[in-house]
């Protein structure tokens, strides 16, 4: 930020807001004081601070992404399924993120925050819950305002970021994780499924189930993998592309379709359906 | 009615067209017509020419027109007309409306002696095809022609049959596609809202909502001042919860920051660049502990600015309840927001807070069955104004505690359900907007604003606005860049928040 012999920021004079002319050109419309923008030069990197923390709690500390411009940055309006270490993924979302700007309504939630939102929703309803976590999750649905219901933490942001391989096992976790991106797509809101190299999305995972397999038949995604020896897109709108690279540290990529041979993605049929058992109110682990 | 038709035309270089255009807009919606026979000809002349040209002609238009015809006495007319007072907005409307209460008090005394007539002797009416003779035909025709007189004077219809009222429509539609200004409402002075929802238009009722300390009298008196500062539009405002002195003081404050005193402001060394206008704090007005600069300021300047008759404010009625009376229904209101309309006409109705009015219906106990009750009359105020004419209401409202802590959680996002007691307030309500201003947003002067519901419109996204504490003046921003930064500025800025540290940050705040 450059300096005024004052000491304030040059653009602004410390003011911290630029007029600019309005935008709308409605006849007959007085914008009284005219229109501001927050000053670029003084105020971005704080704003685009905290919009960063409110998004993902601690990102900002993150160190920057080194290796040029993210494929992320092309998905945003986008739904996506992508494959990346916390570290590689953390960078590669800073990075988006300061290029967004300071409003960009972005919210990253673990599966296990996801399913914590359920079990408050189930606990205000006076549904009794056994979970390992239980005790934390008794108090925080009881007494927090972090968590009010499932869609208080899903519905607003524009993009929702789900992160994959933080709650351990549990029963619902798919119908939650089923019922999160059906919802998101209700409301045509762009949601980001985000796995682990060494938890893959697949069917061994806690979070699998054949009914996200056939909702993720028809969803239409991008995939992308960010492996140490660079970023590999997989396909783009469902359309899966040759991998020309080759080689890279990630070794097994699921995928649902029948696209199997394309590039080197590999093929993981989705498991046989098994008879649907009722549902019951008690969660029981 | 000279003076009434020299505000129809531009006669002095100093003359407000849009002052005009809107007298004009006022008289075309009625079907008023001018008893003397040339001033009739010239009526019809300006409607033919705003109808062509979109404004309203000037008086040298006017009697050129008339001599080209070879009607010099009407261009005579016109000529000896211009020596009328001009008279501009509300008492324009309230001189339209004794005018044309006059005429219907001619009317009612017509239509009686002809009852009269029928009754006693039995006359073909004006206007009738039938004979009618006796008292039963006597009553059907004062019935008949009772609904021309309880038209309100902005001609608006109290019932139709829409397949006959294709013509009337047509006149709407093409009055409307001329002048642009015809279908938009009171304009709030915030753009993304303004551009969405074009203004709070007559017989709506919006209800603006927020939490205790968010913003609800201060947008709305922002939304007053805008209007009669910036649109010349006058405001009747109660005021059931500030009393009218803090209601004038933080008013006065607000016009500390008009871009008008820039100059001066910069000569009394109160502001420093001509692009960041500053204010005088409403604190320091309310205590008296102005500085020598700024008291100069505020009292010669603001202040008699604001009194000057030549800026053609708008007036600004304040209203408190009455401190007699312990209770204060949507009736009450109605009676005196009316007493005042016929004396001067106002744009809009601001209530500020509506669970402070209370319900008619003393039967009702609780408290959710008085706020519903509250709700539902005052639609109808918005509906039934002043005999049908219709005004915009808005309508202040307390968000509960639960959805102040729900909304906290959504990033100050709320939902309908956080209206406190009152389910009729989403249905009554044409327009709900609501305010969030917490935490950083608070620090940083910024303002959330949020659209829960539009009965005809596609809502408007929570956007923010700027805040300017000190006078507590609210004014548009925008948050995104878009337009206002080149590729090398933008990338300077990206890359520095890329290297900026937590600490850095510590140091910004």
């Amino acid at each position: 930020m450059a300096k005024n012999d004052k000491g304030t920021c040059e653009a602004c004079g410390g003011y911290k807001y630029i007029r600019v002319e309005p935008r709308s050109k409605i006849p007959g419309l007085i914008i009284p004081g005219g229109a501001f923008v927050p000053c670029p030069d003084c105020t971005y990197t704080e704003r685009v601070y905290r919009n960063i923390e409110k998004g993902w709690k601690n990102l900002f500390k993150s160190p920057k992404l080194e290796t040029g411009p993210s494929p992320l940055m092309d998905c945003v309006e986008k739904n996506l399924w992508v494959t990346a270490t916390v570290r590689d993924f953390r960078m590669h979302l800073k990075h988006v993120a300061i290029r967004k700007g300071p409003s960009w309504d972005f919210k990253v939630a673990s599966d296990k925050t996801l399913m914590t939102a359920d079990f408050a929703n189930m606990s205000v309803r006076g549904i009794e819950i056994l979970d390992p976590d239980f005790e934390e999750l008794e108090r925080m649905a009881s007494t927090s305002l972090q968590v009010m219901t499932l869609s208080d933490l899903i519905e607003p942001p524009e993009l929702l970021i789900i992160q994959l391989g933080v709650k351990g096992r549990n029963r619902h976790l798919p119908e939650v994780l089923l019922e999160t991106l059906s919802q998101r797509e209700h409301l045509s809101k762009k949601t980001w499924l985000w796995d682990q190299p060494h938890r893959l999305f697949s069917e061994d995972h806690h979070g699998f189930s054949e009914e996200i397999a056939a909702f993720m038949e028809t969803w239409e995604h991008d995939r992308i993998k960010i492996g140490t020896s660079g970023v590999r897109v997989l396909s783009q709108n469902g359309v899966f592309e040759m991998d020309t690279d080759g080689d890279d540290d990630i070794e097994a990529v699921f995928t649902l379709s029948n696209l199997s041979g394309m590039g080197s993605a590999k093929e993981v049929k989705a498991p046989e359906k098994k008879p649907k058992k009722p549902r019951k109110k008690k969660e029981r682990n | 009615m000279r003076a009434l038709l020299r505000s129809l035309f531009t006669s002095d270089p100093s003359d407000s067209v849009d002052n005009l255009n809107r007298n004009y807009s006022a008289i075309s919606k009625t079907d008023f017509e001018f008893a003397h026979a040339e001033h009739q000809e010239i009526w019809e002349f300006i409607k033919e020419f705003f109808t062509a040209h979109g404004h309203v002609p000037s008086l040298s238009t006017i009697t050129a027109h008339f001599k080209r015809q070879k009607k010099s006495s009407v261009s005579d007319q016109a000529e000896m007309i211009r020596t009328q007072p001009l008279i501009l907005r509300g008492d324009f409307v309230a001189r339209l409306n004794r005018k044309i209460e006059d005429k219907k008090k001619q009317k009612v005394n017509a239509v009686l002696k002809t009852a009269n007539d029928i009754a006693v002797n039995g006359v073909t009416p004006e206007g009738e095809e039938r004979f009618m003779i006796g008292p039963q035909d006597a009553v059907r025709y004062v019935i008949d022609q009772a609904h021309e007189i309880l038209t309100p004077a902005g001609s608006v219809k109290l019932s139709g049959e829409v397949h006959g009222d294709v013509d009337d429509y047509l006149k709407e539609y093409h009055d409307r596609k001329q002048d642009e200004m015809l279908g938009l409402g009171q304009f709030t002075g915030i753009e993304q809202m303004d551009v969405i929802l074009r203004g709070a238009k007559k017989k709506e009722l919006w209800t603006h909502a927020a939490f205790t300390g968010h913003l609800k009298s201060t947008f709305s008196l922002n939304w007053s001042y805008t209007q009669s500062v910036f649109y010349g539009q006058d405001v009747c405002y109660f005021s059931l919860e500030m009393p009218y002195d803090q209601c004038r003081r933080n008013y006065y404050a607000l016009h500390t920051l008009h871009d008008k005193f820039t100059e001066i402001r910069m000569d009394l060394g109160l502001q420093e660049m001509a692009n960041h206008p500053t204010c005088v704090s409403y604190g320091k007005i309310r205590d008296s502990e102005l500085n020598s600069a700024e008291e100069e300021f505020f009292l010669n300047y603001v202040l008699e600015d604001l009194r000057n008759p030549d800026n053609n404010y708008g007036k600004v009625h304040f209203e408190v309840s009455d401190p007699d009376s312990s209770e204060f229904t949507v009736a009450d209101l109605k009676a005196r927001a009316e007493m005042i309309y016929s004396r001067q006409p106002f744009s809009m109705i601001i209530i500020d807070h509506a669970l402070l009015i209370s319900s008619r219906n003393k039967k009702l106990s609780v408290r959710t069955d008085q706020a519903n009750e509250v709700m539902r009359d005052l639609k109808r105020l918005a509906m039934g104004f002043y005999r049908g004419a219709g005004i915009p209401v808005i309508a202040l409202f307390q968000m509960n505690r639960q959805g102040y802590k729900k909304a906290l959680e959504r990033n100050g996002i709320y939902d309908l359900t956080a209206l406190s007691y009152s389910n009729e307030v989403e249905r009554s309500s044409d327009i709900i907007t609501a305010t969030w201003c917490e935490g950083v947003m608070k620090q940083e002067g910024r303002v959330l604003f949020q659209n829960l519901k539009t009965r005809d419109l596609e809502p408007f996204r929570p956007f923010l606005a700027r805040i300017e504490w000190p006078c507590k003046r609210l004014l548009t921003c925008y948050d995104d860049y878009e337009g206002f930064m080149d590729d090398e500025r933008r990338e300077r800025i990206i890359r520095d928040a890329e290297e900026a540290t937590i600490e850095d940050l510590n140091l910004l705040s």
